[in-house]
This record gives structure tokens, C-alpha cells and sequence, in this order.
């Protein structure tokens, strides 16, 4: 018997699947919850950091990823975001959750101002206008100084926790921050997975794999591609408002064009196009850095954080194109395989037994692939013939 | 079905963080309140003398979350930060040899019933770093003090967590005005001359020099430490016939030659020029444009922290006759040789690094470190002890005359009537033949700065 006969076959729908479903879940809220009784006030403080970073690159995989531009100016969007908040609250007295609201509409506009340029280019051209964001961002910041704080910083960014008895201890500003943080990467990934199983995320990857084709085939290419970056560049800014009142301290210094380079490494480490890659890629980048300290705290002078990220790509390029997510999936797909369903699809079956049939291999068309079932003038599924629902590739999305 | 999947997700995230998320006083890293105290323990019959000098100091015992005022034994642990990486490593990273020759010779030497260990975090100079670090080595590494966190904006970054866990920060090295707050962060003790000083040292210069007045040219830095200059310059000019004529920035990272500033400066017919460079290759980029541009100033004065003999003498004949208000010890300098205190200093860094040369920032290093153990050495004796409140009442209440600082330049003081412990400076020359300062004298201010230079 072969491997490939021992997996575990889970079909989608059944009961199997929704176990394992709920099973993970369950497992992400014991973690999510539990850490701050797990680890001590310094690591969950770094968790922060580290989610912060995740959140960038949760923004950063919807433009890079899936939309297949690459940008080298999301350090300055985070720090749009970070000084937006970091103003608004020490200079303005605004409080941080509505500056957090101004953050997000701000790069929102800011990503698809930057975007409109990029419409008329490709690749790498593309890279050089957002490269000239992320140079100029630090300069505007050290040249504003009366507004900034300029290369000195702008320190007391702050966000009190609420009045609670489960933030009021010693570790509550903590504690306050990480769940701050946690509900950041939570609604910014929401937002990613929901855009991408629309119709605008199956347009945002047709733009990406074939441009010409996508747009003969009625994809609206400047909406998608603005609202695409100004969506990324929110998520981005939205993590640098984070990141300022976690923080407290901000500096030109941490939004250099080295920042948005660790950014893009960590969406290649974690996976591109995946949603926990980005995850995975942001504590990647963030917790390198921070034992490369160490190491150069113990050989006093050498910097091996770009070294260690350096050699991680190389490997992940040459061995594991995709990425981190890619090898866990291998990895489960050696013991267990969800099967898609692969019903026959009518428009009368789908009316009258809406999802009954799955565990059985029963008519649907939920999860359609792009251009299929959904969408008036799109539907092709009325000949009964047999065809699979979701390719693998889209249940993954 | 998928939402029914949805909305039993949904449930059970809902059960969870009720679940989970309730009771967060029992958790480990949670929100437990804080605990301890003075009244918890304490140095046996100095609670008396605890509460008086921590009412001296403005803190209030029953905020720390432990005992500061418990004698310390065995070994302490300190931590500092240091940019061991990053664009200004080359010129800090020595202060790390320093302090671990200071630590280990001191150790020695002391007669102190304590061992201090030292942990360096590198913070590559950026305040955000800084903060990162110093949150690792009082939460995760568990220091019992601080030592020489270098930088102003590092410092005011590193001493609101500093506070919060009533970890003192002695000798941290800042001349800004900003971060020597002692009445709001009575935690944070400051060496290092303030940037006030220096420009005192200008006037005092220039008011003897041109006693009907005269046309100045500033240049600043345009950094936190230039806004300290320009307002400590601005104040001291203020009621004078020193009239500033012209006033430029330069960008802390700029690399090219200062050619637009050095002309608009001339052009303005300054009679002295007053420069902050950022410390670095700017300091003779600057000296050599002025020169360069045929600008020869009745009076030329540079920033003390381009002191280091390395950083001006590369400048070459333009240097001649520039003036700079010294305080720290060059380690180089022809006088090194006749002071003793100095050569046993040398002695102990030599042991840490027997090859390259001995530089400045070596000195500053084991300096910082010296003042932690003659705080140590006053605290024993003291009837607060050999607690972490016991050193920094000590560190706030001690005049001594460090190798790393240059004779007749003392650390000293005595809160709250003295704030600033570097009140003077040797007023200098640079003989460019010699590749060294000359001393012109000694320029005093001890007693006058705290209010000035402090918060």
C-alpha cells in the first residue's frame, strides 16, 4: 500500500471536516487566549510587536500576493499610520480609536493616489513608484519636526487600557495592547480572506496572472487595482497606529526602506498568497532581528539579522517556493486530504436542495471558481454535466 | 451549511474568550497587581532612613512592584544598552569595553561584599530600540539596575519603563535638557556635560573675547540635541550685543560636505561661527569647508562632542586655532602619561582589549561603570545600604573627580540643589601640528546649571 493510499480522505461539508474546522478554531482561541497566562509580559509584548508586523504583511500579501505588485513603499504607509496616530493623540488630544479610523482613510487615499501611476506600469517599475514613497517618507518625517519630533522622535503616544478589572494589574497596558493588537490582525485578515473569496479577490488574481485576458473579460482593472493597494495600505497604516501606542516612541528610523524589505521577506518566508503565511512571516521578521541581537550583543559588533534572513530566503527560494504555509500543507497532506466536493450542479438542484447533498457528493455551487455559478451571464452549470466545484488551489484562498 | 459553520465558530470563539479570558488576576503574565513593597522587607532598622530618602527623591515605595529598598547581595545584575551594530556602532561600540573592563577591575578592587555582572543589549542608537531593550533586561533578564543608557531621546525612552519597575538608571550619558527631569523621573540619574554647558563656555569665551559684542554664525544639528543648542544659545544672547545673524541646520545623516551652509554663513559677515555637527566625519567636513571657502572667523568654536582628537584632526591645518569646550579625557593626549589615576584605567582596559588603540569612548565606558561602584562604595556605608534605593540616593549625592573626565572636570551631585553632575570644562585650542587640544583653562559653572540644565 502506498502513501497515497494510507492519507485520511476528509470530503468538504462532512462532518469530519467541519470537526477538524472547529477543532482549529478552537485551538486558535486557546492560544490566542491562554498566551497571556503562558508567557511572561516581556514575550507578550514582543507577541505584539511581532502581530503588528504580521498585520503589515497580512497587507502587503493582498497587494504582493495575490494582486502580484510588488511595493517597497509599505514601511512608509505603516509609518503614515503610526505618526497619524501618534500626532493626532499627543498634539491633538484625538483619542487613539478614532485616530485609528483617520489612519486607515488616510492611507486608504495615500495607497490609491500611489496606485493610480502604477496603473500604466508593470513589475518592477511598479517597485521604483512605491520605492520613492518609502525613500521619502523618513526625509518628510525629520524635515516636519516641529510636527513630528523629527530624527529625535516623538515619544508619549499612549493608549490607556479600558476601566476593567482583567486590565487593571501591574501587566494591564500589556495586556490592553496585545488585544488591541490581536483584534487588528484578526479584522485585517477578515477583511483579506473576504475580499479574496468575492468577486473582487477572483479579479484582483485574474489582473495578476493575465492581465489582458482579466480586463477583455469584464475585470474593471483601475478600481480593482486601487482599491486593492488603498486596501493594503490601510491594513498597513492601521498596524502603525497600533504599533505607535504599543510602542510609545516613534522615530524616522523605524520606517526605513530596510523595514519594508523584512516586510516583503517575511511574505516570502510565511507564503505569498496564503492567509496564515503572512502570520508565520511576521514573527519570522520580527523575532530574527531580535535574536541576532543577542548574537551580536555576544560577539559585540557583528549585525546577523540581514545575514540570518539572507540565508532563510535563499533556502525558502531554492527549496520552498511556497513558503512556510506550503510546507505545513505538504506536511498534512502526507496523513489527511480534504477532498473538494465534485457534485453535478444544476440550477433547479441547487434551488431545491441547497447544500444537502455534500457529505454525498450532492449538487452545489458554493465556492464556484471564478466566473462560474455566481454571476448572472456566468453561469455554466445548467447542462448537468459533472464538474468540480472548488479546485484545490481556490479552496485554499 | 457554511454558515451554520459561521455562526458555530462563532459560538465558540464567544465561549472561549469568556471562558478563557475571565479570570485574569490568576494568570502568570497576566494582570496580577502588583505586590511587595518597602513594608514587605526592607534593611534592618533603615526604614526610617528608606522612607526619608525616598520622600527626598520623590518616589513613592508603595508604587514599585518590589522592594527597593531590600540590601542586595550576591551578585547584582546589571544592564545597559549600546549601539553594538547599526551607523554610529564604530564610535560607541568601545564603551562596551570599557564598562566590562570597569566591571571586572572594579570587581576586584572594590572591597565592595557584591559582585555587579553586566548585560549589554544592542540598541543600534535608535530610541525605539532602546526601549525594546531595556523592556527585555528588566523583564525577561531581570537587572537590578541600569547603567550608562547612552543618548538623549535613548534615555528618555528607556526611563518610563525604568520608572514603572523602580529600576534606577545611573550614569545615564544625555546632554539634552529634556532628559534630566529629576523631579519627574527621579529613577534616571544623568552624566555627561548638558549641551547648556558648552554654549555657556561659548559666551563666557566670547564675552571676554568681543566686549563690545559681535556677529555670530550658528550652525545646529538637526537633531533634538541641535534644538538644545539653539535654545541655550538663543538665551545666553538674549540681553547681549551678540547679535546671531544667521542660523543653519544640518542634517544629522548628512554625508556630503556642509558647502550651502558654510557659504550662507559667510556670506551673512559673521564674526565667529558657533558649530554642532552631529560627532562623526561631519565635525572635519565642516572645518575643512570653512577653510576651504577662504572664511576665517575671529572666533571658530565646534560642539564638544567633536572632541575626540580622531575626529578633528583628519580636518588637517584647516583645524588650527579651532576652539572646543572639553570635558572628556583623551586617553592620547600628551598629559595622559603624568596622570596615574588615568594609566591604572588604561591598565584595566588593556586586560579587556590587549590589542588597538585606547580611545575616548573606552574611558567614557569604564566611567559610567565607576560611578555605579563609588555609588555602591557610599551606599554601604550609608544607613540605607546596599539596596537599589541606597545606590541611587548615593548617585544623586556624590562629588568625585573620574578618570574619564578631564582634570579639574568633576561628576557631582547633591539633589535637588545640584541636578547636573558636568558643570565645567577645559576651554581649548587645536595645534594642528601636534594633532592635539591645547588648554587654554578651566571654565567653571558648578551650582549654576540645575534649572537651566535640568527639569
Amino acid at each position: 500500500m502506498t502513501l497515497q493510499h494510507r492519507r485520511i480522505v476528509i470530503v468538504e461539508g462532512s462532518v469530519q471536516h467541519i470537526a477538524l474546522r472547529l477543532t482549529r478554531a478552537a485551538a486558535i482561541i486557546a492560544v490566542v487566549c491562554g498566551l497571556p497566562y503562558m508567557v511572561e509580559s516581556f514575550r507578550l509584548g514582543q507577541i505584539t510587536g511581532a502581530c503588528t508586523y504580521a498585520m503589515v504583511i497580512v497587507g502587503l500579501n493582498l497587494l504582493a500576493g495575490y494582486g502580484g505588485q510588488i511595493s517597497l513603499g509599505h514601511a512608509a504607509f505603516f509609518g503614515l499610520g503610526a505618526y497619524t496616530t501618534g500626532v493626532l493623540t499627543t498634539k491633538h488630544g484625538v483619542p487613539p480609536l478614532a485616530s485609528f479610523a483617520v489612519d486607515i482613510v488616510l492611507a486608504f487615499a495615500a495607497g490609491a493616489l500611489v496606485a493610480l501611476p502604477a496603473l500604466r506600469l508593470k513589475g518592477i517599475y511598479v517597485a521604483l513608484v512605491t520605492l520613492a514613497v518609502g525613500l521619502i517618507f523618513p526625509a518628510l518625517v525629520s524635515r516636519f519636526d516641529s510636527l513630528t519630533g523629527g530624527s529625535a522622535g516623538l515619544f508619549g503616544v499612549s493608549y490607556d487600557p479600558p476601566n476593567m478589572a482583567y486590565f487593571s494589574g501591574f501587566n494591564g497596558g500589556t495586556l490592553w495592547h496585545y488585544w488591541l493588537v490581536v483584534a487588528g490582525l484578526g479584522l485585517s485578515c477578515l477583511v483579506v480572506r473576504n475580499l479574496m473569496r468575492s468577486r473582487f479577490g477572483r479579479g484582483v488574481v485574474a489582473l495578476r496572472d493575465n492581465e489582458s485576458a482579466a480586463v477583455v473579460m469584464g475585470v474593471q482593472r483601475i478600481p480593482v487595482r486601487a482599491v486593492t493597494f488603498g486596501t493594503s495600505a490601510a491594513i498597513a497604516s492601521l498596524a502603525g497606529g497600533l504599533f505607535a501606542v504599543t510602542n510609545g516612541i516613534l522615530t524616522p528610523d523605524s520606517f526605513s526602506l530596510l523595514l519594508t524589505l523584512y516586510f516583503l521577506a517575511g511574505m516570502i518566508i510565511g507564503g505569498t498568497g496564503s492567509l496564515w503565511g503572512p502570520i508565520f512571516g511576521g514573527f519570522v521578521v520580527y523575532y530574527v532581528p531580535v535574536w541576532a541581537a543577542d548574537l551580536s550583543s555576544l560577539n559585540a559588533g557583528t549585525n546577523y539579522a540581514g545575514v540570518l534572513l539572507g540565508a532563510i530566503i535563499i533556502v525558502i527560494t531554492f527549496v520552498l517556493r511556497s513558503g512556510a504555509v506550503g510546507l505545513l500543507r505538504s506536511a498534512t497532506g502526507l496523513i489527511f486530504v480534504v477532498q473538494p466536493r465534485t457534485p453535478t450542479a444544476t440550477r433547479t438542484s441547487r434551488r431545491s436542495a441547497p447544500g444537502g447533498a455534500a457529505a454525498s457528493g450532492g449538487s452545489s455551487t458554493e465556492g464556484a471558481p471564478p466566473g462560474t455559478g455566481r454571476h448572472p451571464g456566468h453561469d455554466t452549470t445548467t447542462d448537468g454535466a459533472a464538474r468540480p466545484v472548488r479546485s484545490e488551489a481556490s479552496y485554499r484562498l | 451549511m457554511r454558515t451554520k459553520v459561521a455562526i458555530a465558530t462563532l459560538a465558540t470563539l464567544a465561549l472561549g474568550l469568556t471562558a478563557a479570558c475571565s479570570s485574569p488576576s490568576s494568570g502568570k503574565g497576566g494582570g496580577g497587581k502588583a505586590t511587595g513593597g518597602p513594608s514587605s522587607g526592607g534593611a534592618s532598622g533603615g526604614q526610617s532612613a528608606a522612607q526619608k530618602a525616598a520622600a527626598a527623591l520623590g518616589i513613592d515605595l508603595s508604587k514599585c512592584p518590589t522592594d527597593i529598598t531590600k540590601p542586595l547581595t550576591g551578585t547584582v545584575k546589571v544592564g545597559t544598552t549600546l549601539a553594538q551594530t547599526g551607523p554610529i556602532a564604530a564610535a560607541l561600540a568601545p564603551v562596551g569595553v570599557g564598562e566590562k573592563a570597569a566591571i571586572a577591575d572594579l570587581n576586584a578592587t572594590s572591597g565592595l561584599p557584591i559582585k555587579f555582572s553586566l548585560t549589554i543589549k544592542d540598541d543600534q542608537f535608535s530610541p525605539d530600540k532602546t526601549l525594546t531593550a531595556v523592556q527585555e533586561l528588566i523583564q525577561s533578564d531581570k537587572v537590578d539596575l541600569l547603567d550608562g543608557v547612552i543618548g538623549t531621546a535613548n534615555l528618555i525612552a528607556a526611563r518610563g519603563v525604568a520608572e514603572k519597575y523602580c529600576v534606577p538608571i545611573i550614569a545615564g550619558s544625555a546632554g539634552g535638557t529634556s532628559a534630566n527631569q529629576v523631579s519627574k523621573y527621579p529613577f534616571t540619574t544623568v552624566t555627561g556635560a548638558p549641551f547648556y554647558l558648552d554654549a555657556e563656555g561659548w559666551f563666557g569665551y566670547l564675552k571676554e573675547k568681543f566686549p563690545n559684542g559681535a556677529k555670530i554664525a550658528l550652525l545646529t544639528a538637526n537633531t533634538d540635541s541641535g534644538k538644545d543648542y539653539l535654545a541655550a544659545v538663543d538665551d545666553l544672547s538674549k540681553g547681549t550685543n551678540f547679535k546671531i545673524v544667521s542660523r543653519t541646520t544640518l542634517d544629522a545623516t548628512a554625508a556630503a560636505a556642509p558647502s550651502s551652509q558654510v557659504t550662507t554663513m559667510r556670506s551673512s559677515g559673521a564674526d565667529v561661527l558657533l558649530a554642532q555637527p552631529s560627532p562623526g566625519p561631519q565635525c572635519a567636513a565642516l572645518i575643512k569647508e570653512v577653510a576651504q571657502q577662504g572664511w576665517k572667523p575671529q572666533a571658530f568654536f565646534i560642539t564638544n562632542s567633536c572632541s575626540p582628537t580622531a575626529l578633528v584632526a583628519p580636518a588637517g591645518p584647516a583645524a588650527q586655532n579651532v576652539l572646543c569646550n572639553l570635558y572628556l579625557n583623551d586617553p592620547n593626549s600628551p598629559s595622559a602619561a603624568d596622570n596615574p589615576g588615568l594609566q591604572k584605567v588604561l591598565a584595566a582596559i588593556k586586560k579587556v582589549q590587549p590589542s588597538g588603540p585606547i580611545v575616548g569612548s573606552n574611558l567614557s565606558g569604564y566611567g559610567y561603570i565607576e560611578i555605579l561602584f563609588k555609588a555602591a562604595q557610599q551606599a554601604a556605608q550609608s544607613p540605607l545600604g546596599l539596596s537599589r534605593l541606597g545606590i541611587l540616593y548615593a548617585a544623586t549625592h556624590l562629588t568625585y573627580q573620574p578618570a574619564f573626565l578631564q582634570p579639574g572636570v568633576d561628576y557631582s551631585l547633591d539633589y535637588p540643589k545640584d541636578e547636573v553632575s558636568v558643570e565645567s570644562e577645559v576651554l581649548s585650542t587645536f595645534d594642528a601640528k601636534a594633532g592635539q587640544w591645547k588648554t587654554i583653562k578651566v571654565l567653571g559653572y558648578e551650582g549654576q546649571l540645575t534649572g537651566k540644565a535640568s527639569g
